[in-house]
């Protein structure tokens, strides 16, 4: 008990340190759990770099089963937000402004460099994440953790890099698939909808979309992927308290997960709307 | 069947009736749900009589979501005020940014609160109901004759009805707190006072009323759904694993539909924003 115990090592009577009350405290937590999730990440790095490679054909499944996961909630959940958000509040309002012709160039940077980072990352988080930390999280109470150390496997680079991988990989091709998604229903439903032809909304849309748009995109589900994959990873591997510790773990997994998106969203974007204003009078039809 | 069919099976000799529950198709299992719903909404007046257990849920439930729900509005009002701004600037039109954050609310504000729910929430209830299944305590509960559907089950519902209007009300407000901090003070687009003229032309009384519907109605089947996924958790720890993954998917589906109806059944094409006629 380090400070808090006397000669014999027995605690001594009601005396608490500072020590001691920082260990228990909320802000301990939260910074064990940043520290640790950190370190698991560069450690995962290192050992993916070190020669052998066993993780490639473990990651490629854990992708393809992330990617069969994901793909119907996220086709279904962008076509509701694309008929909801695109077509009654971007294409109400430019048609309230008399800008109709311009609702397909709204709808492309609104969804790129919004709407599809978040909607993406929360699929992903919500169902990918949720499965890696129930995956691992049930593997450390059945101790099947403690039996692969025993047979000198390491953990990070048989579990966890594996799953680090399959997520920043698998995260921006369902990010570009969700933008196709929005695309497709946007040109089948526009036209009849707003009044003007499919020409007008291809030249909308060329004019509004900038590569800076689609590489900043590209970042962001790096970055999505990678934390999704990575907290989740930290949160199974440290599950402990039996079947109610994997069920607070994925909890904590999609809370902390779905917090980091959207502050790295808004963030981002107002930085990055900020760094570059040839992105912000894009908007010319 | 999809999903089910193609997991992969480390161990290719399954007991008979695990395979069997695996095999079970989409359809099968979304009738057995509409079935269980039935079921749940014939024992609600039944739990009634358990309502301090459902109002110790309905505490558990506020304590822990009330603030992240807020400060995931906030953010949505950020999100959608910079989208609003973007699109707006050029035009030339910042000043109908109030109209922008009233209308969010039809869609994007209401989607923050299955977002939250579906994972927080439900989850939470697939992993409970489904570590109890698994350690037979829905059985025990059964052999001294309280039945699940009243005490496990229909509390929960009773403490999701309980909490809707208090989610409605933050929701409402942090949404609306995170449009002023975005439009006000980062982005300095425009003036409280012209943001808030639109805001309130742009909404009226129906408006609350619908977030409040659609998220009594995305929250009470999204929870009934959960509760669904955690009774049939078989197999395990992984099998709770299972089951919340398999149910955040489906409920998060389920939630959409449900926000996408309600929005059409409410509003049809008419935006009903006051500029221009």
């Amino acid at each position: 008990m380090g400070v808090g115990a006397n000669v014999e090592g027995k605690p001594r009577a009601s005396h608490k340190t500072m020590s001691d009350a920082v260990a228990e405290s909320g802000i301990y937590s939260i910074l064990e759990t940043a520290g640790g999730v950190s370190s698991l990440f560069f450690n995962a790095v290192r050992q993916m770099l070190k020669p052998p490679f066993p993780w490639v054909r473990e990651s490629i499944v854990e992708a393809s089963t992330i990617m069969r996961r994901c793909l119907v909630p996220l086709a279904v959940a962008i076509t509701v937000f694309m008929v909801g958000f695109g077509f009654f509040v971007l294409g109400g309002i430019t048609k309230i402004l008399g800008a109709s012709d311009r609702e397909a160039g709204a709808v492309i940077i609104g969804f790129l460099r919004e709407a599809n980072v978040w909607i993406t990352g929360m699929i992903f988080a919500g169902v990918a994440g949720s499965a890696m930390t129930a995956d691992l999280g049930a593997r450390k109470v059945r101790e099947e953790l403690d039996a692969m150390s025993v047979l000198g496997l390491d953990l990070t680079k048989t579990l966890v890099v594996p799953k680090l991988v399959a997520g920043v990989v698998i995260c921006p091709i369902l990010g570009y698939f969700s933008l196709l998604i929005v695309e497709i229903v946007n040109f089948s439903l526009a036209p009849e909808a707003f009044g003007f032809t499919r020409g007008v909304m291809v030249e909308s849309t060329k004019g509004s979309l900038l590569s800076l748009d689609v590489l900043g995109a590209f970042i962001r589900y790096v970055i999505i992927g990678a934390l999704v994959a990575v907290v989740a990873c930290y949160k199974g591997l440290n599950a402990g308290g039996g079947t109610e510790g994997v069920g607070k773990a994925v909890n904590q997994t999609i809370v902390l997960t779905f917090f980091a998106i959207w502050m790295l969203d808004a963030f981002f974007n107002l930085g990055y709307l900020s760094l570059f204003p040839q992105a912000q009078a894009s908007f010319k039809g | 069947m999809a999903v089910a069919s193609a997991e992969p099976a480390p161990e290719p000799d399954l007991k008979q009736a695990d395979k069997s529950a695996l095999d079970q198709t989409v359809l099968a299992e979304m009738g057995e749900l509409i079935v269980f719903m039935g079921s749940v909404v014939r024992a609600l007046p039944g739990s009634v009589r358990y309502i301090s257990e459902a109002l110790r849920q309905s505490a558990m439930m506020i304590v822990s979501t009330s603030l992240l729900l807020f400060v995931m509005y906030i953010f949505m009002g950020i999100v959608t005020m910079n989208t609003g701004y973007f699109l707006l600037f050029p035009l030339g039109a910042a000043d109908y940014l109030g109209a922008i954050g009233a209308f969010g609310i039809h869609v994007s504000a209401v989607i923050m609160f299955f977002w939250v729910f579906v994972s927080k929430v439900c989850g939470g209830f697939v992993a409970e109901i489904g570590s109890m299944k698994i350690s037979q305590e829905i059985d025990a509960f059964e052999s001294v004759g309280i039945d699940p559907l009243r005490f496990v089950v229909g509390t929960r519902i009773l403490a999701t009805i309980l909490y809707i209007p208090i989610a409605t009300v933050i929701g409402l407000l942090g949404y609306l707190t995170g449009c002023y901090i975005d439009a006000i003070l980062i982005l300095n687009a425009l003036d409280p006072a012209g943001f808030f003229r639109f805001n309130w032309l742009s909404q009226g009384i129906s408006d609350q009323l619908f977030v409040l519907t659609t998220t009594a109605l995305a929250g009470i089947t999204t929870a009934i759904t959960a509760c669904f996924y955690g009774l049939r958790a078989t197999g395990g720890p992984a099998g709770v694993g299972d089951a919340v993954a398999q149910a955040v998917k489906i409920n998060l589906v389920i939630a959409n539909l449900v926000g996408a109806f309600t929005v059409i059944l409410w509003y049809g094409e008419d935006a009903g924003v006051p500029i221009g006629g």
